[in-house]
């Protein structure tokens, strides 16, 4: 068969080489995904190849996985904090226009990323053009819809725990994630208001008269552009120098706050204040998700007004009464 | 996180760098043989121990908790008995005690994929079964009266060696059969016979398959579809086959793919099955309507033209039938359109919705989405109509039409002919056919029954056709599952008629209680056999073998014989079966023991590591290979991962041009079927399929001439699809030689007034043929088998409420169940689910308790009774669950109240049956059962002399059109007719 013109070899040699790419990536996406697993013994292997340093201590990965930041897109998007929901629907949806069946753990980060290796990996393998294409561009779905709204929040949760093996997995989880950004930038929405349906379509942010229902606001992350953890808690407690009770977050931000209002809230604000400058400076860079970023920015800054706020009100009441009236969930 | 943009300990490599490495990394580890990725996968839906693992498995014990106990299992793959499908199991052996904990799926397996349907797990039930045969027993007493004694393997073999070596010494060939029910290995049993020079293979196809098969190997050569499922734009289901057989779970999963992609199922249904329950359009049509309805859709595609009209053109048989049936007109490809679409004008969708009773607009839609079809149509029709209804054969026929007419033949989605996706390797001996006929099995009235006549075999004893003087039954239950069952155990009780009994099984069944000796036989842990199957466009072959055996001889241990390891002495078909050809004939002067004998050893027993190795080896292309690149032998790879795929995308076959070499003075006919002196090259793959005949020079039929072209065509006497059966024409049946409908026996027009249509074709999904009855699992799961009624009918009946007793009449009986008053059932229709109704004979020791009722059964006045003493209930035993037995009902036996209806063309038993269902009459009991055996006779003399015998049609002087499938084909002169019956002969078949 003839060349169809001179500039048809190098067009298709591109072609190949940007195939190749994305497949290359595709590969660590899918071993970040399976680093998320349970340990078992092929994931020194996995991990090794990724370049991480050795295998993750299985207590930090259960601490990072099970126990305190939950990598679930439900947590961190629903009006709860809870898994399920709207917010796991929504990525459930997502699974089944493209024709697969989401599993109980459809909204996992590691299903999610499994699902964009696989994505890559069929759009490399596309034989027709337009195949392809379509692929394409329910890879750059999956990563502005479901992966952005609560991708780098994630890292920062994890950021807490301050494990070696995981600050490595976390950065490389970013570089694979910001070169996803870059590649598919130009099938990604364009301008910075650009919201994802899960973040355009949130829950209203905090509110000083939530009243009984705040407690539950400052576990669901959406809300308050913060994650608590039970790791972030315990520094609170000792910061403040009160005691630690055992219990869900929620009764431990209850004791927190029995014990010492105004040193919590004015801790809390301090915390929120550090989330807020987290976000903007990721949406500072200028990437395709910066709406995220702001969006987390601006739910966090908010936070912070209000958790001042509330610490204002809590302070006056300690100069009036000698004691603050007290949150119950 | 002080930069996170940058990649940590990578030395400054970029993102596609790492991908690479780990990309390389991966294919190194899988080039091994091993998983790169051992966790489970979120998308696939799958998480499987891998494969490294399999040594040393390791498991919490869940019954410890909540301390963490570790449990460590050998995992061994080995193939479901369950069912046809043969999916794949992986036995989880413990390492300490060496016995199997459970069976869970094997995912190295092409078919099943990892997974199973519920009667896989169960096969752990039918191992631990407390009450399976676990020795060799010998009848004491009379037969029949339940006594026996344990004897040693050693006394049985030498007896029944001593007698079929008489039998053959004194030219009693026609006296030795066995009958199998399930399915072992692909020919094997079949060349033990032949080995024996006897022609005494039986099967259970013509109460099962054989009125499907009939259809589809008269268009194509090839007898059973596989429709490519996963790619398919529209899945054409008749009936709930599918949830009930084969093959489920590998074609069920793979629908479950096509529906996710946006496939439509359409399921003809009269039932609203569980497979209706998933379609995206249920029609339930009146029972023997289903050609009907096919045929409608092939109208409509022909008058709208929406046919591929190219494929029609070059691989329709439409010349050959031009030429014999229109000969005054030119024999043009416009002229047979033309005449296409004259023939078919009569099937309009008010032509099918009357005889239907579905909607004619429904119908019109479901043809305009077949239509939207294309190539992409896969379709399946296997038990159900084509076995239920005189004339049922023309379900698939006319199902296949649909195919033919959308060019969907071996396309992706489409529907191929099996033996593409299957693969039979060549075994290390291949023994001649036999020099004799079977005339029990194959008589002269059914020369064209796609298989034995099997279900009809008491009623030729006592016609004193013949008698057998020993009798194999393999996993088979004739007493139970066939028709007319009583008039079997007549003739199982008598010693004149069937001499010797030899039940080989793995439990207690029916026809076992009839038996002389009762041989334990394995489950599918306990047995070594090799399966492929057609469930997807590829082909694989799993490995049946023992898993004790294999998991001993991972830890160094030498296992010689498979009863070293299982329970008791249960022994294995494939050993048995060379012990006993060897005692048959221990000099060799009967010319049988060569085909026993070792290559490696001359002069020595062939083992059945032999037998798989030599067969590994070299009949499976591509597993030495992949087996060498692990380090292992091939048969060390199947024993390791239990199957292998040997080609994937087939295509079609029959247009692969044929090779030069092979064209060797050519031979063409007027209608281009091609024939060459060139010999047939030799072959790993023995698959069967039709056998065309040479030409009048001796020269074998090679390819058919399209468009100037040799391709491999179809092994049809023509070459090509046949539309038109030049086999149907000149064997006595030149009136349904065209795709067409033929009025059931079930038909209203052929009613007696107060007479309903009873379906029995039908069973759970959860159920396994006799041996549900030693699955605790599955016995749980389901155990009754009430009466369909639908709403309306119960009203007109008086049958008041859902568990209120019914009698059921049919021509020969009745019997008595319980009501289930549904809509899923279609108004003048009832259904009753075989599988269910197990008895054993009060007074028996033996039996299996966990589902087989207590039973008198006596005769009076000419007729049998059967009443029920007891259910089911609690017992002890050595398994602690036998004691939570909550249940008491076990169904009923209806099977026992149909009379024989063969097909007088494919020779299937046409199941439904013309009853009469009124409220059961004071003193009738649950389970009762009566049954006339003298009118039983009358029914198959009635349905006999439909038939048109071969003395009467056969066009060369034959018994039977030499080009069919037959498992064993006699030689030349053995498949010409008696000098008796030639005489009676006619050139022309008038």
């Amino acid at each position: 068969m003839n060349a169809t013109g001179p500039s048809a070899l190098p067009a298709r040699a591109a072609d190949a080489a940007g195939a190749d790419a994305v497949a290359a990536r595709a590969e660590v996406a899918e071993a970040l995904a399976q680093l998320l697993a349970t340990p078992g013994p092929g994931h020194g292997r996995v991990a090794e190849a990724l370049g991480l340093p050795g295998e993750p201590d299985p207590a930090a990965h259960t601490e990072v996985t099970v126990l305190a930041c939950h990598p679930y897109a439900s947590v961190h998007l629903g009006p709860e904090g809870m898994r399920g929901g709207e917010a796991a629907d929504r990525v459930a949806g997502f699974w089944r226009a493209l024709g697969g069946t989401p599993g109980p753990d459809a909204d996992h980060l590691g299903a999610l990323l499994e699902l964009a290796a696989e994505l890559a990996r069929r759009e490399a393998q596309a034989a027709e053009p337009d195949r392809g294409a379509a692929w394409r561009r329910a890879r750059a779905a999956l990563l502005f819809e479901h992966l952005a709204p609560w991708l780098v929040p994630w890292t920062l949760e994890v950021a807490e725990l301050a494990d070696p093996w995981f600050d490595a997995y976390c950065r490389l989880l970013l570089a694979w994630y910001r070169e996803e950004l870059a590649e598919l930038a130009p099938d990604l929405p364009a301008g910075p208001d650009r919201l994802p349906v899960a973040l355009a379509a949130a829950p209203p942010g905090l509110a000083p008269n939530d009243g009984q229902r705040l407690l539950d606001h400052l576990v669901a992350p959406v809300r308050c552009g913060l994650v608590l953890t039970r790791a972030s808690l315990a520094r609170a407690a000792k910061d403040l120098g009160v005691g630690l009770r055992l219990g869900e977050r929620r009764f431990l931000l209850r004791t927190l706050l029995e014990q010492e209002p105004v040193g919590t809230w004015a801790w809390l604000a301090t915390e929120a204040s550090r989330w807020e400058e987290a976000h903007r400076a990721w949406a500072d860079q200028g990437l395709p998700d910066q709406g995220s970023a702001r969006f987390w920015s601006e739910r966090a800054d908010r936070a912070r007004q209000v958790f001042e706020e509330l610490g204002r009100l809590a302070e006056d009441q300690v100069s009036r009464s000698g004691s603050a009236a007290t949150i119950r969930s | 996180m002080d930069d996170p943009t940058a990649i940590p300990h990578t030395n400054g490599r970029t993102l596609t760098d790492l991908g690479r490495r780990v990309q390389a990394a991966r294919a190194e580890v899988e080039a091994r043989g091993e998983t790169f990725y051992q966790g489970p996968s979120r998308i696939h839906l799958a998480s499987f121990p891998p494969k490294e693992r399999w040594d040393d498995w390791v498991e919490l014990d869940s019954r410890s908790w909540p301390k963490r106990v570790e449990r460590h299992a050998m995992l061994v793959p080995t193939t479901c008995f369950n069912c046809e499908s043969a999916c794949g199991l992986l036995a989880y052996v413990d390492r300490e005690t060496l016995q199997i904990r459970k069976l869970e799926g094997n995912p190295e397996h092409p078919g099943s994929r990892g997974r199973n349907c519920a009667k896989g797990p169960a096969t752990i039930n039918q191992v631990t079964d407390p009450d399976r045969i676990l020795y060799p027993l010998k009848r004491v007493g009379a037969r029949g009266e339940g006594k026996w004694q344990r004897v040693s393997w050693d006394e049985a073999l030498d007896a029944l060696a001593a007698r079929i070596r008489a039998a053959l010494v004194e030219g009693r060939h026609n006296e030795i059969m066995v009958h199998l029910g399930r399915p072992g290995e692909d020919g094997f049993t079949e060349r033990v016979l032949a080995s024996w020079g006897v022609d005494g293979h039986n099967s259970h196809t013509n109460v099962c398959s054989s009125g499907g098969r009939t259809g589809f190997q008269f268009w194509c050569g090839i007898d059973r579809p596989s429709p490519d499922h996963a790619r398919a734009k529209v899945i054409y289901l008749i009936s709930s086959h599918l949830e009930t057989g084969h093959y489920f779970n590998p074609h069920a999963q793979r629908i479950t793919e096509a529906r996710a992609r946006g496939a439509k199922v359409i399921v003809l249904d009269t039932r609203l099955s569980n497979t209706a329950t998933h379609a995206d359009y249920w029609l339930s049509p009146y029972p023997g309507s289903e050609a009907a309805i096919n045929l409608a859709i092939c109208r409509h595609l022909i008058v709208t033209k929406r046919y591929d009209r190219e494929f029609v053109r070059r691989w329709w048989n439409w010349e050959e039938y031009l030429r014999a049936c229109h000969p005054e007109v030119e024999p043009t490809f416009e002229t047979f359109e033309r005449i296409l679409a004259e023939l078919y004008d009569q099937y309009t969708f008010a032509f099918a919705a009357k005889e239907s009773g579905i909607d004619e607009a429904v119908l019109a839609e479901v043809a305009e989405v077949v239509a939207d079809a294309g190539s992409a149509f896969a379709c399946h029709s296997w038990r159900s109509a084509a076995a239920a209804n005189l004339g049922g054969w023309q379900v698939s026929r006319t199902l296949f039409m649909i195919a033919a007419l959308l060019g969907a033949v071996a396309k992706p989605g489409g529907t191929f002919p099996n033996a593409y996706n299957k693969f039979v390797p060549r075994p290390i001996h291949v023994p001649p056919h036999p020099g004799v006929w079977q005339e029990l099995s194959w008589p002269l009235e059914y020369p064209l029954a796609q298989n034995e006549l099997s279900f009809l075999l008491p009623h030729f004893l006592k016609d004193g056709r013949g008698r057998l003087d020993t009798y194999f039954t393999r996993v088979y239950n004739p007493v139970w599952t066939n028709p007319d069952g009583l008039s079997w155990m007549e003739v199982l009780t008598d010693e004149q008629l069937v001499g010797c009994h030899v039940a080989l099984t793995p439990t207690w069944n029916e026809s076992a209680f009839f038996a002389d000796w009762v041989l334990p036989m394995g489950h599918s842990p306990e047995r070594h056999d090799t399966h492929s199957y057609e469930q997807y466009d590829g082909q694989w072959i799993g490995f049946r073998q023992p898993v004790l055996r294999a998991a001993r001889e991972r830890l160094g241990e030498r296992v010689t014989d498979t009863r070293q390891v299982n329970p008791g002495e249960v022994w294995e078909e494939n050993e048995f079966w060379i012990e006993l050809s060897w005692r048959i004939d221990p000099d060799g002067s009967l010319g049988i023991r060569p085909y026993y004998e070792s290559r490696e050893r001359p002069g020595e027993k062939l083992t059945v590591d032999e037998y798989y190795a030599w067969m590994f080896e070299h009949s499976v292309p591509g597993l030495p290979e992949r087996a060498a690149a692990e380090g292992l032998t091939p048969l060390e790879y199947m024993r390791r991962y239990g199957a292998f795929e040997i080609t994937r995308d087939q295509g079609p076959v029959f247009e692969r041009p044929v090779p030069e070499e092979e064209l060797v003075d050519v031979a063409v006919t007027d209608t281009g079927r091609v024939y060459t002196a060139a010999p047939r090259p030799d072959s790993p793959n023995i698959v069967p399929m039709g056998a065309p005949p040479p030409d009048d020079q001796g020269r074998r039929p090679v390819g058919v001439l399209v468009d100037g072209q040799v391709l491999r065509g179809f092994p049809t006497p023509s070459g090509k699809l046949e539309f038109w059966s030049s086999t149907l024409a000149s064997w006595g049946w030149p009136e349904h030689a065209l795709p067409g409908y033929i009025k059931s026996h079930v038909h209203p027009d052929h009613l007696e007034p107060g007479q309903m249509v009873l379906l029995s074709t039908f069973r759970l999904p959860t159920q396994i043929h006799t041996r549900s009855a030693n699955s605790k699992w599955l016995d749980e799961l389901a155990h009754a088998n009430p009466v369909w009624i639908h709403p309306s009918d119960a009203r007109r009946l008086g049958v008041r409420r859902t568990g209120d007793l019914v009698r059921v009449e049919t021509e020969i009986g009745y019997f008595v169940a319980k009501a289930w008053i549904t809509e899923g059932i279609r108004p003048g229709v009832v259904a009753c689910s075989h599988h269910m109704g197990r008895w054993k004979l009060q007074g028996h020791q033996t039996g299996q308790h966990q589902a087989m009722a207590t039973v008198t059964l006596r005769k009076e006045q000419g007729s049998w009774r059967m009443s029920r003493v007891a259910g089911v209930g609690p017992y002890d035993s050595s398994d602690p669950d036998t004691r939570r037995i909550w249940w008491t009902d076990v169904g009923v036996h209806q099977n026992l109240t149909f009379p024989v209806h063969p097909d007088p063309i494919s020779g299937m038993h046409c199941w439904h049956q013309a009853v009469r269902v009124r409220p059961a009459e004071p003193g009738d009991r649950f389970g009762d059962i009566a049954v006339d055996t003298q009118r039983a006779r009358d029914v198959y003399q009635r349905w006999l002399a439909m038939t048109r015998p071969a003395h009467t049609v056969s066009p060369d002087g034959t018994r039977r059109p030499s080009w069919l499938m037959r498992p064993l084909k006699p030689t030349p002169e053995a498949q010409r007719l008696p000098e008796r019956a030639a005489s009676g002969a006619s050139r022309d078949g008038s």
